[in-house]
């Protein structure tokens, strides 16, 4: 069976000319990207900033077109559907953004805002509306007595909730969350990453999932894809990949994260201990993606690198011995 | 605090800091009180709005207009809260330095970095410009920059997010400060450069005995580097422990409600248990106990009085009656 959505062999790159009169140059935002979520899956998308993760985002819902490559939906490409059909396509995959103020309209009401979506759509009859409405807020966690209010009006969590009532209005198949926890307190992201799980245990929904939160990914995610530099260097079930990352990048992105967990244990103060985390977290910065290395785009800051490193691209393949998982890495191939 | 301790690089008792409104006073920080030892870390945490940023600067003293202190800030044994203003700048930037969140709004977009980091040190220290000029340079290698020499003459546009913030820290350490204040210094930037970042500051603090109040949301960044943590909520300090002891034990159901909040592995397809409802604005508090409209362990009595803040253990002090009932553990 198709899955629900199918990138292959994404590219976006971006011409620009460095001075007045430079050359011409590209800035390969995504390149090469190829990925799937099934139906009631969630596929976590990790990476540090200008990985290429939003630009992958706008592709995959259609909003831009990709330089090369193709989006499926149900089998079908997206940037060859008629009229119809892209009605259905943009209905069945939502998306929701980081900043839930910038994507609300400043002077649409509660009611409005949710309202808009089942109106294009006309699912439902218009004196049902209102009811609908409520439904959707009370999914969400909020009640009716804010449906004639204004989004400057609410907190950020509040805004979000809102944003994700919006989203459902229209029973989407997929919802493609571009880290809509990260301007949230943790509470509230709490808040809303329970919302989110209903979701897909209640609605069956899909979700892409893009976070540089890595406990937030693992918590949510069947599957990760790591990306560095507009390429996915690994992908893999989150159990598999959490417990034992192949990727070096991966490895020194896991090693990053400061560790709650010695002091779950409550283990004292252990400066010893530390130190030993520390030296795990990659060196150097990251490069501009205007710039992107030669060869494996990590080596330059890889602590593993060998001869063929800064030579040969690494393709995505199954290692050796690790079924089910895809790593570029020479180390791996 | 237990006995046998040196005396604290700086202690805070009793302070309040309040807005001037139209309708009276608002009361934005409140009866806040602790101390910061020499040479070691102290994280602040709390979400947004509990009054971190406005703690930091009272003791920077560069309060926004409209904002007033009161209460005890002691730095080496001497009172420096409401300190006249030339005596102020002869300790900030020079005893006490800051360093913010967002570094390209700290730095001149229009002058080359190593031209600010030589004013930093020039402001406060009798050298020449060749001097000022070489201990620069110096300085931005203590920070990691690789090719200091060359990259003096950058200006902050060229360089990356962490580069920035490397540095803002530069600048802040130029006249080896025995206190520096980050507010939240890594918020802006990736897991990776934020790791080395955090490292970064706490391997100065090692090698320079400096004392740091680190201010985060992240409550990893606190576990791996600092020593004792203070958690505020509205205002108020709820929590203050050893760091260890916060994560095993904590005492205020507001901590433990942060730690509910973390999806840790243990956690995976299980739902969360996060603190219902959101912080009420600093005019919309309940009576009592503050936190006392979320909390899950409330009983009649937290409405009728605001909990003191008691030591429970040696050294951990908690602001809730029902704290020594507290068998919370991760
Ligand atoms: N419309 C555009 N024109 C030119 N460059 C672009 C455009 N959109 C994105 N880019 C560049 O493409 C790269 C990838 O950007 P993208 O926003 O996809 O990264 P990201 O992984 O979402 O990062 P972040 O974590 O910061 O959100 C960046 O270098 C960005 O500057
Ligand atoms: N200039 C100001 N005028 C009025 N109120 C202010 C001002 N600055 C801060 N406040 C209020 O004081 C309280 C504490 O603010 P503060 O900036 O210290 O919070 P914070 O803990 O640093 O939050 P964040 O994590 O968002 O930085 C907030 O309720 C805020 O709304
Ligand atoms: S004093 Fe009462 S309301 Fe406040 S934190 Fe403790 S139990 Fe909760
Ligand atoms: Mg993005
Ligand atoms: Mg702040």
């Amino acid at each position: 069976m198709d899955p629900l959505i199918k990138a292959q062999d994404l590219r976006k790159f971006f011409p620009f000319r460095k001075g007045l009169f430079g050359r011409e140059m590209v800035l390969k935002a995504v390149d090469g990207v190829s990925l799937e979520v099934a139906e009631n899956r969630v596929l976590g998308v990790v990476g540090e900033s200008g990985s290429g993760k939003s630009t992958l985002a706008r592709m995959v819902t259609a909003l831009d077109r990709p330089t090369s490559g193709d989006v499926l939906f149900r089998g079908k490409s997206v940037f060859s559907m008629d009229r119809h059909e892209l009605k259905q396509f943009r209905r069945a995959v939502q998306i929701i953004f980081q900043d839930p103020f910038a994507s609300l309209n400043p002077r649409a009401t509660v009611f409005d805002t949710i309202a808009e979506p089942i109106r294009i759509h006309r699912l439902a009859e218009k004196k049902d509306i209102e009811q609908k409405v409520a439904g959707l807020l009370k999914d969400v966690g909020l009640g009716m007595e804010i449906l004639r209010r204004y989004p400057h009006e609410f907190s950020g969590g509040q805004r979000q909730r809102i944003c994700i009532a919006r989203a459902l209005a229209v029973s989407p198949r997929l919802i493609v969350a571009d880290e809509p926890l990260s301007a949230l307190d943790v509470s509230i992201q709490a808040q809303i990453l329970n919302i989110l799980s209903d979701l897909k245990k209640r609605d069956r929904i899909s979700f892409l999932f893009i976070s540089h939160d890595l406990r937030v990914v693992e918590y949510l995610s069947d599957e990760v894809a790591v990306m560095y530099l507009g390429k996915v260097v690994e992908r893999s079930g989150a159990e598999g990949l959490f417990e034992k990352p192949l990727h070096p990048y991966t490895v020194g992105l896991f090693a990053s994260v400061p560790a709650i967990k010695a002091r779950e244990m409550g283990a004292p103060f252990d400066e010893k201990m530390e130190e030993k985390v520390e030296k795990a977290a990659p060196k150097g910065d990251i490069p501009s993606p205007i710039d992107i290395p030669p060869g494996c785009p990590f080596h330059p800051r890889c602590p593993k690198r060998f001869s063929p490193c800064d030579k040969a691209i690494p393709q995505l393949m199954e290692p050796a011995g690790q079924p089910g998982r895809l790593v570029a890495c020479h180390l791996w191939n | 605090m237990s006995a046998g301790m040196t005396a604290p690089l700086l202690e805070i008792k009793d302070l309040d800091i309040f807005f001037a409104r139209a309708k009276g006073g608002v009361k934005v920080v409140n009866k806040l009180a602790f101390s910061i030892q020499r040479g070691s870390i102290f994280g602040l945490a709390g979400e947004s709005g509990s009054g971190k940023s406005l703690t930091a600067l009272s003791i920077m003293g560069i309060l926004p207009n409209g904002a007033r202190a009161e209460g005890s800030i002691e730095f080496k044994g001497s009172g420096i809260l409401g300190l006249p203003s030339e005596k102020m700048r002869s300790i900030r930037g020079k005893e006490i330095s800051m360093v913010f969140q967002e570094p390209m709004t700290s730095l001149n977009p229009v002058l080359k970095i190593g031209y600010q980091v030589r004013e930093a040190l020039l402001a406060h220290l009798p050298i020449s410009k060749k001097e000022a000029q070489t201990r620069a340079v110096q300085l931005l290698r203590s920070v990691m920059i690789p090719a200091p020499e060359q990259r003096i003459n950058d200006y902050p546009h060229q360089l990356s997010g962490g580069m920035r913030q490397r540095v803002m820290i530069a600048m802040a350490i130029a006249c080896n400060p025995s206190l520096l204040i980050a507010d939240e210094p890594t918020t802006a930037l990736d897991v990776t450069i934020e790791a080395q970042i955090l490292e970064l500051i706490d391997t100065l603090r090692a090698e320079r005995d400096m004392s740091v109040l680190l201010i985060t949301h992240d409550l990893g960044a606190i576990a791996r580097h600092a020593r004792t943590v203070g958690v505020m909520y509205a205002g108020r300090i709820v929590e203050l422990a050893p760091v260890g002891e916060i994560f095993s034990g904590p005492k205020h159901p507001y901590t433990i409600g942060l730690l509910e909040s973390i999806p840790f592995k243990n956690k995976r397809g299980m739902p969360l248990k996060p603190i219902p409802g959101s912080v009420p604005p600093p005019w919309g508090l309940p009576p009592g106990c503050k936190f006392s409209d979320r909390c899950s362990f409330k009983i009649p009595p937290c409405q009728q009085a605001e909990p003191e803040f008691e030591e429970i253990t040696p050294g951990h002090f908690s602001r809730c009656i029902r704290a020594r009932e507290m068998k919370w553990t991760l």
